[in-house]
């Protein structure tokens, strides 16, 4: 009897114990131990903990710290579970965590992929070659000219070190560049789609002629972050919670997502604070 | 003895640890595992078409492996089966266009309710309903199918029946009356190969991935193309309607909110994730899933109420 008691206690140990709290680190004047934030914060920030709270069975402690590179440092100690860096403050602990989430701006198009292309034929073998040269964009939205325009800056391509041609749309642009009237062109990834994906088995590459010099994301200005070895649930159960938030919880939304005019939060892959490429 | 059961309460400690270890968490709501032994979703769909069946597996092996437990895919051949399935709670969740959503709840109101529809790279949450015919006809728009044959999709398709027809009334045309004779084909792709044999003089058909100034780049008459059972050039799309907001994946309201949570997470990752996955299966680069409610289908379900009202009171000889 005695021999069953110490196992069921075992179990009770091994499956039942309480889930450990979810550490937050946020910025803040001076850095204090985690703990569940008091009634008096800033507008939302109370009713932001509670949400996470009740949607994830576990308490949920606020971790401040005075500085990003600080709250980056304490997640790759493992001292918290997520925090908001930016490019600057990720970058020391890139191989210990990943971006999870980032805000999409209500103006603001998904963090699409952007293409930059060139025929076949054309002499440039990365971005760098397209300096001074003319390149195309697939229209004027956010989509087709703010993001490519992103995209490039930040590898090197500012405003002003291209000639830049702005098309109708993304299929005008391509064929331009066929025609030779763009050496480039920087189209969202849809607008490649709907020329380049197979249309007929007879032509399997209809953009067989083009050759893409990048295909990337642009880099996010700022994510959530949490450490890769988290368990995949837990942060399927984070992107979950935190996906309809401004419809469910407005002003825990207002709370957690930090600037002005923010629309939602949006998935982001892991490498979202860096400059990576897709394949 | 003692010591042989101490060896043994150990040994169960490790294993319990060692499964811990294995990227599960181990946090509060997770006990709804003990409750579902799988998880099951329904999706419309058929064979004939291979996009669907890569889908369907790659929900299966992408799910099974973020939730932990396997997943089962129903899948119905046409629109009806999926809304009993999910009205009835056969399944856990559901992915429906906007008029299925609309039938699901005038039937069980919010005992289920949507969790994300798709946001595409402009920004556009919607698709297309279009009149198609083939190149060769005289047809050159809605006004000259007066007294000619036109192929539905399914009483239950949106952008197949619902849709168009309510835009039609608001362009002084009364579908129940103004063509020669209307009938349904069952599916999209059965649409687009009745109309190929001459069957209709003209189909409705969904389009998408585009608008009618850009083009598209989805949709039935595209998915015949590409397997090459069809050239696009010998058809002509002479009329549309939309944006139609697009499908949405709905879910059981009385599920664990952690099974939810957990769904609606992993299949948001999936573009950043999966990226090549994401449009193996079909979808448009930079395209996401975005949260909604049922305020997004408000049109849709008023559609489908009045046209419930209007059959009720011997319209719709369809």
């Amino acid at each position: 009897m005695k021999r069953l008691t110490i196992l069921a206690a075992l179990a009770v140990m091994a499956g039942g114990a309480a889930a450990p709290p979810l550490r937050v680190a946020v910025q803040a004047a001076a850095t204090a131990p985690c703990a569940k934030p008091v009634a008096g914060g800033p507008a939302g920030e109370k009713a932001y903990y509670d949400h996470l709270e009740t949607r994830l069975g576990r308490e949920v402690q606020r971790c401040a710290f005075a500085s990003r590179a600080e709250a980056a440092a304490a997640l790759a100690g493992g001292k918290v579970d997520m925090a908001r860096l930016d490019p600057a403050s990720y970058a020391p602990i890139q191989a210990q965590a990943r971006a999870i989430l980032t805000v999409r701006g209500a103006h603001d198009a998904n963090r699409i992929p952007v293409i930059v292309a060139v025929r076949n034929a054309d002499a440039a073998k990365d971005l760098a070659g397209l300096k001074g040269r003319t390149i195309g964009f697939g229209g004027a939205s956010s989509a087709g000219l703010a993001t490519p325009r992103a995209v490039l800056a930040e590898r090197g391509l500012a405003a002003g070190s291209y000639r830049e041609t702005v098309e109708p749309d993304g299929d005008t642009a391509l064929d331009a560049l066929r025609k030779g009237r763009l050496e480039a062109v920087a189209v969202h990834g849809a607008a490649w789609q709907r020329v380049c994906r197979m249309v007929s088995p007879k032509d399997p590459n209809p953009c067989g002629d083009l050759r893409v010099l990048v295909k990337a994301r642009p880099r996010a200005t700022e994510a959530l972050v949490v450490r890769t070895d988290m368990p995949l649930d837990l942060r399927y159960r984070l992107i979950g919670i935190h996906l309809p938030l401004h419809l469910e919880a407005p002003a825990a939304f207002a709370y957690a997502a930090g600037v002005p005019g923010a629309a939602e939060f949006q998935p982001a892959e892991a490498e979202a604070l860096t400059l990576a490429t897709l394949k | 003895m003692a010591g042989r059961a101490w060896r043994t309460a150990l040994g169960t400690l490790a294993v319990l640890a060692l499964a811990g270890c294995g990227g599960r968490d181990t946090s509060s709501g997770d006990d709804w595992r003990s409750q579902f032994k799988e998880v099951k979703i329904a999706i419309s769909g058929t064979n004939d078409d291979p996009q669907l069946v890569k889908r369907r597996e790659t929900y299966k092996a992408y799910l099974g492996k973020a939730l932990g437990v396997p997943v089962r895919l129903y899948e119905s051949s046409d629109y009806n089966g999926v809304i009993q399935a999910t009205s009835s709670g056969q399944v856990d969740f559901a992915t429906l266009a906007g008029g299925g959503y609309a039938n699901v709840d005038a039937q069980v109101g919010n005992k289920v309710a949507p969790l994300f529809t798709t946001r595409q790279a402009e920004g556009e949450t919607g698709y297309y309903s279009t009149l198609v015919v083939k190149a060769d006809s005289p047809v050159r728009s809605l006004a000259d199918m007066k007294g000619r044959s036109l192929g539905y999709v399914d009483y239950n398709s949106t952008s197949g029946y619902l849709y168009p027809r309510a835009a039609m009334r608001k362009q002084g045309v009364e579908p129940d009356t103004f063509f020669g004779k209307t009938s349904f084909a069952g599916a999209h792709t059965q649409a687009v190969m009745a109309l190929a044999n001459g069957q209709f003089e003209g189909a409705i058909l969904q389009a998408s991935g585009g608008t009618p100034e850009t083009g598209f780049t989805r949709g039935p008459l595209r998915t015949l193309a590409r397997q090459g059972l069809i050239d696009l050039k010998d058809f002509r799309t002479v009329w549309s309607a939309g944006p139609i907001p697009s499908e949405v994946l709905v879910t059981r309201t009385d599920r664990p909110q952690a099974l939810i949570d957990l769904v609606r997470g992993a299949m948001a990752a999936l573009p950043y994730d999966e990226p090549q996955l994401w449009t193996d299966i079909g979808q448009l680069d930079g395209s996401a899933y975005t949260a909604v409610t049922r305020e997004h289908y408000k049109e849709i379900i008023d559609l489908r109420r009045e046209e419930l009202a209007h059959r009720r009171n011997g319209g719709g000889k369809s």
